[in-house]
């Protein structure tokens, strides 16, 4: 995410600082969000009445917050990279992107995440047809080449 | 195995199982039908070729290197304040950084995210 957010960010003339900390930060939350015990991954009680979102933008304050003289409109932008990153309320976005970095996040986050369901789509099918089964999630099925991709 | 209530509190979720059963292809899905379930003893199926590591989801490059590479990111952050927040944020969660998945999906009504890809998340035991 970071190698096409600051292609993008430069293609555009975005601010790059800005986009690779929405990189680091957008997700950040999902630390508290979850736990990992065993090797299971749960929603911790936070995870589920908060959400990674809210838990994003409490640590980026809190972090902002211990830093003499942080400037209050850098912090803002900071948590509405975390708020928007989700492009859409539908998604669970607070707020829609309102930025040009924040747009830049939102359409990396989710380009990243589509490409891995289809990499992970076509990878898990059993079968040695050209074309995977239906996709339920994708909403159609996808080409693996000729000879199913073997 | 029919009796899955039996079986079902037998075993804690991330702990390594030993299973024979039969698999089949069962509409579009792959489906496996379990005739045994044990846990698993490291030492002696070791020896018949279990190998814990290869119940690891791991990223595909070693983690110092990813790290490293993230630390070369936030070095070139020209702003001052953003590259010591990102640093206080990294270091302070340093530990979980280096090996949680990153969006590790746990089924919700929202949107989902993809697999693995932030490069200082990294791993994760299989369940």
């Amino acid at each position: 995410m970071a190698e096409v957010g600051l292609l993008i960010a430069r293609a555009y003339g975005a601010d790059e600082d800005l986009v690779l900390a929405g990189v680091v930060l957008h997700d950040i939350g999902k630390l508290q969000e979850l736990a990992y015990e065993g090797g299971a991954g749960s929603y911790t009680r936070d995870g589920n009445l908060v959400g990674h979102i809210a838990l994003g933008l409490m640590m980026v304050r809190e972090a902002a917050n211990g830093i003499s003289g942080f400037p209050v409109e850098l912090r803002s932008q900071l948590e509405h990279l975390v708020a928007s990153h989700h492009g859409t309320r539908e998604y669970g976005s607070p707020v829609e992107p309102k930025t040009i970095e924040a747009f830049i996040l939102a359409a990396v986050d989710e380009l990243d995440a589509k490409l891995n369901q289809v990499r992970r789509a076509i990878k898990e099918d059993p079968s040695d047809d050209e074309f995977t089964s239906w996709n339920k999630r994708l909403g159609r099925v996808l080409y693996k080449g000729p000879s199913g991709g073997r | 195995m029919t009796d899955v209530e039996r079986f079902k509190g037998e075993f804690e979720a991330g702990e390594y199982v030993r299973v024979e059963g039969r698999g089949s292809f069962y509409n579009g899905q792959i489906q496996l039908v379990l005739s045994t379930i044990r846990r698993v003893n490291p030492d002696q199926d070791r020896l018949q070729g279990f190998r814990e590591e290869d119940c690891i989801l791991s990223a595909p490059r070693p983690i110092d290197e990813m790290w490293e590479e993230l630390q070369g990111r936030l070095r070139g952050v020209k702003n001052d304040h953003v590259r010591v927040l990102l640093n206080r944020i990294v270091t302070d969660n340093e530990a979980q950084l280096r090996v949680w998945p990153a969006a590790q999906q746990i089924p919700r009504a929202h949107r989902e995210d993809g697999g693995s890809r932030a490069p200082h998340r990294a791993r994760l035991r299989c369940r």
